[in-house]
């Protein structure tokens, strides 16, 4: 039965062959749609680990103050948002946090294996606690760091797996990547978070890790990002007593205070707002193509009245006859995937645009499937209309 | 002839509405995305206000210095910008202004975010701003830090209130108040090398602008006194900036080269989409997108030749009849195509009513804060083409497949 619906088929190529160019265009529409939203939901899916509902953050820069001073005024202000009764805790860190689009990305070596991750300075350890993060192993930055010989450094479960596997990461020492001719520097684990993404839910990299130093510590460079947890339900409000209490710090400071909800609206939307103009373009092309076959089944079956009518007449049933138009256009479904899969299959294969191989492969199996339903859908009913002719009046009026 | 062909295109439209539907679907929607993409390109690239002589216009708003493994991508500073750019002598203005600098200000409890530009006078010459009320700053209160501000009109409801006067009063930006001097109509964030809510004089910039550093947060655009002086204008600031001393290190890195440009609009943009380094070749960019716009219009274009050729070969008789008759197959092919194009330039009316919908939409949306999209003339006649293009495109293969029927099958009403 199937060997002779292709024999029918490849016996039309001629006149099938705009049919099957039309279901190879749709299919590599469709897989090039389904890679980059299968890639999206797997990120999606890797935890952000930041409870960002009631964080504020708080960008304090000094222009044209010593060093000294300004590591001094900003201890200030941490003391004096700590003691305010809406808020819970405060801690300085890097400037790279979520949802800020500012990167650092460095390397860091165990055994000869390297990690990427984003690289976060924290400055004072209720950052765990302002970030809601999670500890899954170890323990967090404390006090009696600053006095230790060894210098911590906390990773996520990502960049941990990676460098270590299935095996506990405390205790172990790892080197920060560093250009040829550097001091090498050794850190070590002292704990694992469960995840930590700054780059926000879209992001692929969940790799971070943890650096500690203090506002004392002359030899580091010092941060200016202070991210404040307020208890839930604050008002807005209170962003202007926020601003009261640090702005006595003096005029050559300038202080920027956004809320972590409305940064990651913003994220997620000029992030999104692409992805879904896209989306509404190619759900209409795909409908566009929908109606298209459906059209052209209709008419090619009107065209074969007589031959409808034969079969029938020979005694095959309408149910047969439904079947015989079901598969004709499955094969011309098969003849256009067959060739869109032969491209779609070079994507992993030649390793275009840095996705895993995984991504591709479940793509062509979604858009495979996805292109035999709607050519099933649009034959049900043109199928059916073939299957009800009635071989008297076929056969009559021939 | 003509009238002949658009009666028989009318009754063949009216025939079999479900295939005229179909068609007219797909025409219109694919021709309204086309559109509405023209019409961004042309939001984003064109000359709008405030960037009305953007074909005088040159912007510098890169600077990429390299050294041994290292690479700074940022905005060239003011100190660089004035030292080099400013004494250019072939312009016939030059402005320097800071990038926009995020603030929030606090208005009856309500936190009102304000993109700030930091600017010298001449932003008021080179760029053609409507000011509703009052007027810019000049030259002499830029130079003796005067605490003005010119606002938009968005900033002005938001922070006066409604319907409410603006020029005389105060306006607090980064807690220093500045008396607002001039208002002007909004700007869309498309804009975004000029966009901004607020502008004060450089002056009033906080940090040390002065700073004898290349990177920084400024930008400039050159007016050319013509567009045909844009040529020597790039000549002579390329030629100035061959000679700039590269900074001999900066934290322990070596610098070996730095790269700055002065671009047209479109050179920019492209140069930030694509990441180019030397010369823009805007003809390789023009490349990829009439590539791309194909590639969209492909599979309409298939389903549609697809449709056709069903529609046409439910008359096959009337074919049989008109070459028995004598006529040509080069007229049927001519027929045809009008009747194709008029198919599609039905659907581009509609598409035309659709992008204006959606643009409406958008601006109303909010997405592109202040955007004022809308179908103009040169879009029009554009989208005009693209019709007819499509039109073409999509009635000649099957014109030529009715063309070469045999006559007599045809008569027969045989199946071919």
């Amino acid at each position: 039965m199937i060997r002779h619906l292709f024999k029918l088929i490849w016996n039309r190529k001629r006149s099938n062959f705009l049919m099957i160019l039309e279901v190879f265009f749709s299919f590599l529409v469709l897989f090039g749609v389904c890679s980059l939203l299968i890639s999206f939901y797997i990120n999606y899916k890797k935890p952000v680990g930041i409870a960002y509902e009631n964080i504020w953050v708080l960008n304090a820069q000094a222009h044209d103050i010593p060093e000294l001073e300004k590591r001094q005024r900003l201890e200030q202000m941490v003391k004096r948002l700590d003691a305010l009764d809406e808020v819970e805790y405060v801690a300085i860190g890097s400037e790279n946090g979520p949802y800020t689009r500012n990167t650092w990305n460095s390397g860091l070596l165990y055994n000869n294996k390297e990690v990427i991750a984003n690289m976060v300075y924290v400055q004072h350890d209720a950052f765990k606690d302002v970030m809601g993060l999670e500890m899954v192993e170890g323990r967090w930055f404390t006090e009696n760091d600053a006095s230790s010989n060894q210098e911590p450094i906390i990773l996520t479960l990502d960049a941990k797996e990676q460098l270590f596997g299935d095996e506990p990461a405390v205790g172990k020492k790892v080197t920060m990547g560093h250009m040829p001719g550097d001091p090498i520097i050794e850190k070590k684990v002292v704990g694992v978070v469960e995840a930590y993404k700054p780059g926000g839910e879209l992001e692929s990299m969940g790799e971070s890790y943890f650096l500690r130093t203090t506002l004392a510590d002359t030899a580091q460079q010092s941060h200016s990002m202070i991210y404040i947890r307020v208890k839930p339900g604050t008002s807005p409000v209170f962003e202007q007593r926020i601003l009261d209490q640090v702005s006595g710090a003096g005029p050559s400071w300038t202080l920027n205070l956004q809320m972590m909800p409305d940064l990651r609206t913003s994220y997620l939307k000029q992030s999104l707002s692409p992805v879904i103009t896209l989306l509404i373009v190619c759900g209409f092309l795909i409908l566009n193509v929908a109606l298209g076959l459906f059209g052209v089944l209709w008419q090619s079956i009107n065209k074969r009245y007589s031959e409808i009518g034969l079969r029938r007449a020979l005694g095959a049933t309408s149910g047969n006859v439904y079947k015989q138009f079901l598969g004709e256009i499955l094969v011309v479904a098969t003849f256009g995937l067959l060739l869109g899969c032969f491209f779609a299959v070079q994507f992993p294969l030649l390793g275009v645009f840095d996705f895993p191989a995984q991504i591709y492969t479940t793509a062509i199996i979604v858009s495979v499937l996805l292109i035999y339903a709607l050519v099933i859908l649009c034959a049900i009913y043109p199928s059916r209309q073939a299957a009800a002719i009635h071989p008297a009046t076929a056969l009559h009026e021939e | 002839m003509l009238k002949n062909y658009l009666k028989i295109a009318w009754k063949v439209l009216q025939r079999r509405k479900f295939f005229t539907f179909i068609s007219l679907f797909g025409i219109s929607f694919t021709l309204m995305v086309l559109m509405v993409a023209t019409s961004f390109a042309d939001y984003i690239l064109g000359p709008h206000m405030p960037e009305v002589k953007t074909d005088r216009m040159l912007y510098v708003n890169r600077l990429k210095v390299t050294g041994e493994g290292y690479t700074m991508n940022t905005n060239p500073g003011f100190y660089f910008l004035d030292k080099y750019v400013r004494p250019l002598k072939t312009p016939q203005d030059i402005t320097i202004y800071s990038s926009e600098f995020a603030y929030n200000a606090y208005v009856d409890n309500r936190k009102l975010p304000l993109g700030v530009r930091f600017t010298d006078a001449s932003l008021w010459n080179v760029l053609d701003f409507v000011f509703t009320e009052g007027g810019p700053f000049n030259k002499a209160e830029v130079e003796s830090i005067a605490r003005v501000a010119v606002i938009t009109e968005a900033t002005r409801e938001n922070y006066f209130g409604e319907g409410k006067k603006a020029v005389g009063q105060y306006i607090e930006v980064d807690r220093t108040k500045y008396k607002v001097v001039g208002v002007v109509k909004n700007i869309a964030a498309t804009r975004t090398n000029t966009y901004a809510d607020v502008w004060v004089p450089y002056t009033n910039l906080k940090e040390d602008y002065r700073k004898p550093e290349f990177g920084g947060s400024f930008e400039a655009i050159l007016l050319a006194r013509s567009p045909e002086d844009m040529a020597v204008v790039k000549a002579e600031f390329y030629n100035v900036i061959k000679d700039v001393p590269i900074p001999p290190t900066s934290n322990g890195v070596h610098f070996k080269n730095l790269q700055v440009h002065a671009d047209t609009l479109v050179e920019s943009f492209v140069r930030g989409v694509g990441r180019v380094d030397g010369e823009v070749n805007l003809l390789l960019f023009s490349m990829f997108v009439i590539l791309g716009v194909l590639f969209f219009m492909l599979l309409p274009t298939i389903n549609l030749v697809n449709i056709n050729i069903s529609r046409i070969m439910e008359r096959t008789s009337e074919i049989g009849v008109r070459k028995a008759f004598g006529a040509s197959s080069s007229t049927l092919v001519v027929q045809f195509l009008v009747e194709n194009i008029i198919l599609t330039l039905i659907g581009g009316l509609i598409g035309l009513v659709g992008a204006q919908g959606v643009l409406m939409l958008i601006n109303d949306s909010g997405l592109i804060p202040y955007s004022d999209l809308s179908i103009n003339p040169t879009i029009f006649v554009f989208s005009l083409l693209i019709c007819i293009v499509f039109g073409i495109l999509s009635g000649v293969y099957p014109a030529y497949k009715m063309s070469k029927l045999p006559a007599v099958a045809a008569l027969k009403g045989g199946i071919v």
